[in-house]
This record gives C-alpha cells, structure tokens and sequence, in this order.
C-alpha cells in the first residue's frame, strides 16, 4: 500500500497529465458530431453574451462594408422603382440611371444654400441632374469638376420644384421660403383642388430633371392668399434637410429630347 | 508568484486577440496564427508541474470556447504543459534545469527557437485532431505548417515588440 502511494505520488504529474488529455480526449469525441455537441449547447447558454458583444465589437468594425452594401442596393433598389414609376417618360426604355453620392458640405442658414457631393465628372455627373434620397428631394446639380460637384439645395430661394398632391395630381410649385429648413411652400394649386392637412406631396414629373413620384412631404397648413384663385400651402419635408448624408443622383435618360420638345413647344 | 498580474494580463490580452482579430470565421480566411500559444511560454518554469498543467488545461479550454473547437486546444495546451520540461531541455543546454529557464532573460534567437518547437508540437496535436484521418495528410500537413509559420511569425512579433517591457 505505501509503494502504490509512494509510485502515485512520484508520477502524479505523469497521472494529472494522463487525467486532464483523456478529459480533452473525451470532449474532442463526445463533440466530433455536431448534432450531438453538448459542448455548443453548453456554450450557448454560457457565452451568449460573450458572443453579443464580439458581435458588436466586429459588426462595428465591419460597418464600412455593410454600409457600401447597403448603398449599393439602394441605388438598385431606387432605380428600379423611378423606372418603374415613371415609363410613360421613358421614350427610348433606356432605364433611369441612378449615381450614389455622398454629401460632403451642406449649408443650411443662408438664403441661398449650397451642398457639396463627393462625386464629379469622372462619375458621371453631368450638369442639372437631380439630387434625390429615399425620402425627398435634396437639389439639382449645378457645376462640376473631375471629383466633386455643386448641387442647388432645396433650401435655396431660387430653386422651384414641380409637385403634386399624389391623392389629386394637382400641381404646384414647391420653393423654400427661408424660414424652417423642414418647411416649403407649394404654390400654385389651384382653389378647385381639395387639399386636406396631412395629404402626401410628390414629385410632378414635368421637368427633364426629377423623376416622378418621389415622396417629398405632407401638407401642415393651408392658406389661401386674399384675391387669389391658388392656395399657398405649407408642406413639411419628409427629408431632415439638416441631416444628409447619402444621397443619389439620377440621370433622365431622355432628358434632352424632352427638354428639345418644351422648347419647341414655347 | 509576484508575477502573476501581469501575467492574468497577458492571459486577457492574447485572448482577446485570439477571439476578435485571429478567427478563421471573423477574417474569412483558413489560416491564422494562434497567438494565445505565446501564454504557455510565458508560463513560469518555477511553477509546480501540476499547476502549469492546470492552467495548459485551463488556458485550452478557453479557447475551445471561443472557437467552438470543444476539446482540440484543450488537448494541445495539456500536451505542451506536460511536455515543456523535455522541450526545454532540447532546445537550451542538455545540463539546463528547465525550472531555471527565465523566459524574460533569454536572448531573442533562443527564445525564437523554443517558441518555434512550442508552436510546432502545440500545432501538430491540434491538427491530427482537425484533419482526424490520416488519408488526408497532404491537408494535415499544409494546415500544419501553414498555421505554424503564422503563429511563429504573430508571436515573433509580439515578442519583439514587447522585448523591451518584458525585462
């Protein structure tokens, strides 16, 4: 009895080894089948928010990626739905063409503001294409260089947007009066349109620029200006004007037969 | 013992690395150094036998957590913490007591030569137990020596740069 004691004292480190690799042993076996893994089922009760966190931590730095993924399928995404929306326009079925741009300055206090994209001629921007998002309408290009263009803002005085009230189709003008940047003004719809507050204002289509249909704001007040047959209503953008920062850029296909014809037309 | 902090740091600090940077799923890609094996070598040789081969075992099963590799580094770990006396002795001096190896006074080239060894054996248990048939031994031995020259390289590299802190 003394010598077993004695031999498994001097080979206890040899014992402890031969204890602890069997033990491993029988995890690597006991795990070897995936559907009978105790070892994942234990993790996952154990380590879930272990796991949460290294989630976390990786799609963090992963975001770059996603979000040009994103970007990507919402430039399909959009042009597939302002084709879709507007083939009565399309004369040569050559489908809108749509540019994802980011917004690399942006103005908002002055009177006239302008934004800056971080994509130029060398993208295929070409000189009053429009500047849309999901959500609205941001502006019209304006200049450009090799790398970067300038675009109107919407939140510019000069700027005039053809829109409509979607429910009525009846049209207006739509221009920023220099007050909120999430308030315009839609002008020229006239008194027989019925308006309600709450109503949906689109884009109208009838200009070579911004494709048709694309959502912009609702109706917060109407009024009607004393001896005049048009409302003058107040629309809340949809779009946080303060807050762009992907934007895209769509291309009429047929922008210049158009334009040809309301010249002629004139 | 008054050693021990630093290295509960070393611990945290290299897992960590191992589960947020060196994941064959996280990077997309099959091969990656296995850093966490530079823990075993920074093990202290004064330790009681037994205690290192606790924490071999521990520092494993760690891992095995992480990667969902249920008992394959577990296995390695125990390996190199049971077999780091004979690994001592044949990479330093035959006369060398291996409890008198101080990882932090010895010259980069031996360390080098021992991590490589560590690397070597660690890997090749861990891999016997990946590939698991001994018909597919041309995978076996690229995953082997793939892995093995990135951990080596990965923890070459901390080495040196952490040359200057360790003394």
């Amino acid at each position: 009895m003394q010598k077993l004691l004695n031999s498994i004292l001097r080979n206890r480190t040899l014992l402890l080894f031969l204890l602890l690799f069997c033990l491993s042993l029988q995890f690597i076996v006991k795990n070897h089948d995936y559907q009978q893994s105790s070892f994942i089922a234990f993790n996952n009760d154990l380590s879930s928010s272990f796991f949460k966190v290294r989630h976390k931590f990786t799609s963090y730095i992963k975001r770059q990626k996603h979000n040009e993924q994103l970007v990507a399928e919402n430039q399909f995404l959009l042009s597939q739905l302002i084709t879709k929306n507007n083939q009565i326009f399309l004369l040569d079925s050559i489908p809108f063409d749509v540019i994802p741009a980011e917004v690399i300055r942006n103005s908002i206090q002055l009177k006239h503001n302008y934004i800056t994209l971080n994509k130029g001629e060398k993208d295929g921007v070409k000189k009053e294409m429009g500047v849309i998002t999901a959500t609205g309408v941001v502006g019209i290009v304006n200049n450009r260089n090799a790398q970067t263009s300038g675009v109107i803002s919407l939140l510019n005085k000069s700027l005039r947007v053809n829109a409509k009230i979607k429910k009525s189709n009846h049209f207006g003008s739509l221009y920023w009066n220099g007050e909120s940047p999430n308030t315009m003004v839609l002008s020229d719809v006239p008194l027989a349109a019925k308006v309600t507050i709450g109503d949906t204002i689109v884009t109208g289509g009838m200009s070579a620029i911004f494709p048709a249909e694309i959502p912009l704001g609702v109706i917060s007040a109407t009024e009607v200006p004393i001896n005049d047959n048009y409302y003058n209503l107040r629309v809340s953008l949809f779009q946080d004007m303060t807050n762009i920062s992907q934007v895209y850029l769509v291309h009429f296909p047929s922008a210049g037969i158009i334009k040809e014809m309301i010249n002629d037309n004139e | 013992m008054n050693k021990l902090p630093k290295l509960i740091l070393w611990f945290l600090i290299l897992l960590f690395i191992q589960a947020f940077i060196f994941d064959p799923i996280l990077l997309g890609i099959p091969y990656v150094p296995f850093v966490y094996v530079l823990l075993l070598i920074f093990l202290p040789n004064n330790w009681p036998s037994w205690v290192v081969l606790l924490v071999g075992f521990f520092i494993g099963f760690c891992v095995d957590f992480i990667f969902f590799s249920g008992g394959i580094h577990t296995a390695a770990c125990t390996m190199i913490a049971f077999s780091r006396p004979l690994l001592i002795r044949a990479v330093f001096s035959e006369t060398m007591a291996p409890e008198n190896l101080r990882v932090d006074q010895e010259s980069f080239r031996s360390l080098l030569r021992y991590t490589t060894l560590v690397v070597l054996v660690h890997h090749f248990v861990v891999f016997v137990f990946v590939v698991g048939n001994m018909s597919r031994i041309g995978w076996f031995l690229n995953a082997w020596l793939t892995n093995s020259l990135l951990t080596i390289l990965g923890v070459a590299f901390i080495l040196l740069l952490t040359q200057n802190s360790r003394r």
